[in-house]
């Protein structure tokens, strides 16, 4: 879970409410520089919560938030992004009634990066975002956050409903990313796509980490992924 | 009908002001500002008070229309802050609640008296075709369509602009995304008064107000932002003018001139009607 380089994101015992029920508890992860950290977990098992809590959509109920050493946990969500935090939400959040190239321009004034990533974007740089396939859709929100040059990027569910080729090809960017240096915390529900991209794995059942293991040990053996993920969508279906 | 047509341009001007300040603060903030012209009001009477002790006329104006922007700005604070979650229709009911305050606060503060505004051009006038009309008339329309183009500019031209329509849409991914939602929502709510104070100061030389009857020509306003489904900008100022007019003519048939005040109202249900037309045909079917 730790990363010999000092942690840019790093979340201690956060807990998250909703409705009245926890639905994170005392959740701890760190995230270093050029980290890609995957979160997995079936449905309902808290994992688009913590990401909204580390961005500030919702507000944790406990614990804190730290971002480059700075506390975030009150923070409002335009100083989280002003401090270098990005978010692709779940559910292609693309402004749909704004064009390509208006959707990038919320983001950055200088989109040009995101037709280099993307360059299928380009020709279609007029067309309200609406009318792209669901695909394009991934690639123009996963595009708008990154040409916002996060230093931490926290992406919801990115392969959802998504063909392979298409999924390779946004993870491919994410990897990029990280690369350049992003700190990267990654919501997945395909255990696939998740050691595919990332170094670290943890597993979060019912708003608890259940398994955070080296991804490259996952890869050799994946039985305890397996275990604690299979285990988990038991206990979600025996709910 | 000319004659009604130039008669009708200084209310229409203020109209479509209204008009076009309820559009921007409803799309930009998913608000029905039912305020906005109170708001005006308050600039306008400030007006007043200041070229009665003296003050010149122009930077009477100024003061009046940086007083409905403060106002503005104050409402958008709230709303921005205390009413930031809360749903559409909750944020749509406060705003009458500061309708109402405003209202007793002018009436306390201004009397029920009404006044009359100097013109600014001192009464000066063009006849055009055979119809005269004063220079405050024209810069009156002018105005209202420098808004218009403004308006229609800063939406689609700039990011400023792109950046509030993304707000409009979906606020919790614009601030994600970095876009100050707080401090735009408190800017369309300032220029939004400031608009306001503006439309209620060109209407004062054509027709002279007491406080609450200059609040109440938010009907005409809502009537034309109702034309633009509260979002087109020239659909509503245009829809602003024809209101104008409507009441003008009307004021030449001696039968139902008395009536002209209900000119909005059967504007607004007739549209409605007409909206609804579709849904109606269909069920009878």
């Amino acid at each position: 879970m730790s990363s010999a380089k000092p942690p840019v994101l790093a979340v201690r015992d956060l807990v998250v409410v909703r409705g009245g029920v926890p639905v994170v508890r005392r959740v701890t992860l760190e995230v270093g520089t050029s980290e890609v950290m995957a979160i997995v977990g079936p449905n309902g098992s808290g994992k688009t919560s913590m990401l909204e809590a580390v961005s500030g959509v919702v507000k944790a109920s406990g614990g804190s938030v730290a971002l480059h050493g700075s506390d975030i946990t009150r923070a409002s969500r335009r100083r989280r992004s002003r401090l270098g935090l990005g978010h692709v939400r779940q559910g292609r959040a693309v402004f749909s009634d704004l064009s390509v190239e208006e959707n990038l321009r919320v983001a950055a004034r200088d989109t040009d990066p995101a037709y280099e990533m993307f360059p299928e974007l380009r020709a279609r740089s007029g067309t309200p975002a609406r009318e792209l396939s669901g695909g394009e859709q991934q690639m123009l929100v996963l595009a708008r956050t990154l040409i916002a040059r996060p230093s931490c990027l926290l992406i919801d569910e990115i392969s959802l409903g998504l063909a392979p080729t298409v999924v390779r090809r946004l993870t491919g960017a994410v990897k990029e990313a990280a690369r350049a240096g992003a700190a990267v915390l990654l919501v997945e529900q395909y255990t696939s796509v998740a050691l595919d991209v990332a170094d670290v794995v943890s597993v979060l059942v019912r708003g608890e980490t259940v398994l955070s293991e080296r991804a490259d040990v996952l890869r050799e053996d994946p039985r305890e992924l397996q275990r604690a993920y299979m285990g988990a969508a038991a206990d979600a279906a025996g709910k | 009908m000319i004659r009604s047509l130039a008669a009708s341009l200084g209310s229409g001007a203020a109209y479509a002001l209204f008009g076009v300040c309820i559009v921007l603060v409803y799309r930009l903030t998913g608000t029905l500002n039912f305020a906005i012209t109170a708001v005006g009001a308050v600039g306008a009477f400030t007006m007043l008070v200041l070229v009665e002790t003296g003050t010149a006329i122009v930077a009477a104006a100024a003061v009046a229309v940086a007083m409905g922007a403060a106002i503005g700005a104050l409402m958008g604070t709230l709303f921005a802050t205390w009413f930031r979650d809360s749903e559409r229709l909750t944020r749509s009911t406060v705003t009458i609640a500061v309708l109402l305050g405003l209202l007793a606060a002018g009436f306390r503060v201004f009397g029920d008296n009404p006044r009359v505004a100097r013109p600014f051009f001192g009464g000066r006038f063009e006849e055009i075709a055979g119809v005269r009309v004063t220079y405050d008339t024209a810069m009156a329309v002018l105005v209202a369509l420098a808004v218009g183009t403004a308006a229609s500019l800063v939406m689609h031209r700039t990011r400023v602009g792109i950046r509030l329509r993304a707000m409009a849409e979906d606020p919790v991914t614009a601030e994600v995304d970095g876009v100050p939602v707080g401090g735009l929502t408190v800017a369309v709510w300032g220029v939004s008064g400031a608009i306001a104070a503006l439309g209620a100061i060109l209407v004062g030389p054509s027709r002279p107000a007491a406080f609450a009857p200059l609040v109440f020509l938010l009907l005409p306003g809502l009537a034309a932002a109702l034309a633009g489904r509260f979002s087109r900008v020239w659909t509503t100022l245009g829809t602003g003018f024809v209101i104008a007019f409507l009441e003008a003519h009307s004021g030449r048939f001696s039968d139902i001139s008395r009536y002209r005040g209900t000119i909005p109202f059967l504007f607004i249900l007739g549209l409605l009607l007409w909206q609804r037309r579709a849904e109606s045909w269909d069920d009878a079917r």
